[in-house]
C-alpha cells in the first residue's frame, strides 16, 4: 500500500513537474522572454505577423492606411507631441534617419512613419508642427494619426504597444523603433536610441534581399 | 473565547471572495497598480485556495468529496506534487510577463484566478501536513530567496519590465517585496530561536518548523 502509493506520487509529481516546465518553456518563450516587450521583440525576429490595413490620417489631411506603403521598408515610432522627454529624441533620432537613409528614401525603398498615440489631442497641425521641430525637409517622412481611440487600439495590438496614462508626461508607452517589411510584416524592433541599428538593418536588407 | 468555523463555511465565504475578486471592480481596483497586483490580489488567492483546502480536509472521509481527497493525498506523498504544482504555479505568475498578460487579456486573468488558488493555496493546504520537516524547512528558505530575488530584480531594474505599470509602481512592488521576503523569515525562524513567545497558547508543544 505505502509502496504503491509511493509510486502512484512519483509518477504524479514528474507528471505535475513535466507540466509546469511545458508551462514555463511556452509561457517564455523557452525561458528567453520574461517581459512582454521581449516577447514582442522575440516574435518580430521569429515570426513576424502581418500588421494589416490600419488607417490613419496624414498631417497634410489624405486619409491612407500601413497598407498602401507595403513594397518598401517602413520604420514607424509612436509620439505624441505634448509629451517632452522621450518623444523628442525621437523626432531627433527621425531626424537623423532621414539624414542617414536619404539614398534610400530617395530611390522609394525606405519610409519613415510616425503615428500620433493622443488622437484627441493632437491635432493634425500639431502633427505637422512636430515634425518641423526636427527638419525642414519633409521628404520621406509621413506623420500622422488614428481617427479616433478604436482606431488607435488597432494600431496599438498590432504593434504590440502598450500605452497608460502617467502623470508626468501624460503617457508612458513601450516606445521604439518598428520597422515593416515590404511585404507588411513587423520583422524587428529597436530600442530607442538605436536609431544606427535600424538604420543598418534596413540597409542590409536591400543589400541582400535573401 | 473561541470561534468554530465550520468547514462549509470557510468554503462558501472563499467562493463568495474568490468570485467578488473576478468581478471588473474589485479585479480592475487591484489591477490598477503593480503593488496590489502582487502583494494584495495574489496572496488573497492563494489564501482562498488555502482556506479551501482546509475546509476539504474537514469534510467526513466517507463522503465523496472525502473519498476524493484520500485518492489524491495517495499520489501526494510527502506533499511532493502538490508542492511542485505550486511552487510553479506562484514563480510564473509573478513574472512581468504574466502579470502584463493577465491585465491585458482576460482569458489569462481566468487563468490565474483559478491556478493560484486551486493549484497555488489548495495545493499547500492539502499537501502541508504530509511534507516532512526538512522539506518543509528548504520550502520555506526557497520562498524567501524567491521573494528577495523578485524584489530585487523589481527594486534594482531601471527600466520598465510590466508594459501597464509604470517604473515607480514597479520599484515600490520591488521594495515591498523585500520586506514581505524578510517578515516571512523572521516569522519561519522566529519559533524554533525564542520559542512560542506569545503566538501559540502555553504548554502547546509542536514541532518547531
Amino acid at each position: 500500500m505505502r509502496r504503491s502509493d509511493t509510486l502512484i506520487t512519483l509518477l504524479a509529481a514528474l507528471v505535475v513537474l513535466s507540466g509546469g516546465l511545458v508551462a514555463g518553456y511556452r509561457f517564455t518563450d523557452g525561458f528567453q522572454a520574461f517581459t512582454l516587450e521581449s516577447a514582442r521583440r522575440l516574435q518580430a525576429m521569429n515570426s513576424p505577423r502581418l500588421l494589416g490595413e490600419l488607417p490613419l490620417e496624414l498631417a497634410e489631411g489624405e486619409k491612407r492606411t500601413l497598407a498602401d506603403w507595403q513594397g518598401r521598408y517602413v520604420l514607424v515610432d509612436f509620439i505624441f507631441t505634448r509629451c517632452t522627454t522621450l518623444c523628442t529624441a525621437m523626432g531627433s533620432g527621425y531626424a537623423r534617419l532621414q539624414h542617414v537613409l536619404a539614398s534610400e528614401i530617395e530611390s522609394d525603398r525606405v519610409r519613415l512613419l510616425t503615428v500620433s498615440i493622443d488622437p484627441r489631442r493632437d491635432r493634425l497641425t500639431d502633427l505637422a508642427e512636430y515634425r518641423l521641430r526636427y527638419t525642414k525637409d519633409i521628404s520621406g517622412w509621413d506623420i500622422g494619426r488614428p481617427k479616433d481611440e478604436q482606431v488607435l487600439a488597432a494600431w496599438l495590438t498590432s504593434f504590440g504597444v502598450v500605452a497608460i496614462p502617467e502623470p508626468l508626461t501624460g503617457i508612458a508607452h513601450n516606445a521604439a523603433i518598428h520597422v515593416v517589411a515590404p511585404n507588411g510584416r513587423l520583422v524587428a524592433i529597436y530600442d530607442l536610441g538605436d536609431f544606427d541599428s535600424a538604420a543598418g538593418y534596413v540597409r542590409s536588407k536591400l543589400d541582400n534581399p535573401a | 473565547m473561541t470561534v468554530t468555523i465550520s468547514a462549509r463555511q470557510a468554503a462558501t465565504a472563499s467562493v463568495l471572495l474568490w468570485v467578488f475578486l473576478i468581478t471588473p471592480p474589485l479585479r480592475t481596483a487591484l489591477e490598477s497598480s503593480m503593488l496590489l497586483h502582487m502583494l494584495v490580489q495574489l496572496p488573497t488567492l492563494f489564501l482562498i485556495g488555502f482556506a479551501l483546502g482546509w475546509a476539504w480536509r474537514q469534510v467526513p472521509p466517507q463522503s465523496i468529496t472525502g473519498r476524493a481527497l484520500s485518492t489524491l493525498i495517495r499520489a501526494n506523498r510527502w506533499g511532493m506534487t502538490g508542492l511542485i504544482a505550486a511552487a510553479f504555479t506562484m514563480t510564473l505568475w509573478m513574472l512581468p510577463r504574466l502579470l502584463d498578460s493577465a491585465r491585458l487579456d482576460f482569458g489569462f486573468d481566468v487563468a490565474k484566478f483559478l491556478t493560484v488558488s486551486l493549484l497555488g493555496g489548495l495545493a499547500v493546504s492539502v499537501s502541508w501536513r504530509a511534507t516532512p520537516a526538512i522539506l518543509r524547512a528548504v520550502i520555506h528558505l526557497e520562498v524567501v530567496a524567491t521573494l528577495l530575488r523578485f524584489g530585487w530584480g523589481y527594486l534594482a531594474s531601471e527600466e520598465r519590465l510590466c508594459l501597464v505599470y509604470l517604473v515607480g509602481d514597479q520599484q515600490r512592488t520591488g521594495g515591498a517585496l523585500l520586506v514581505l521576503g524578510a517578515i516571512y523569515a523572521l516569522i519561519v525562524v522566529w519559533r524554533p530561536l525564542f520559542g512560542g513567545l506569545g503566538i501559540k497558547s502555553a504548554g502547546n508543544s509542536r514541532p518547531a518548523v
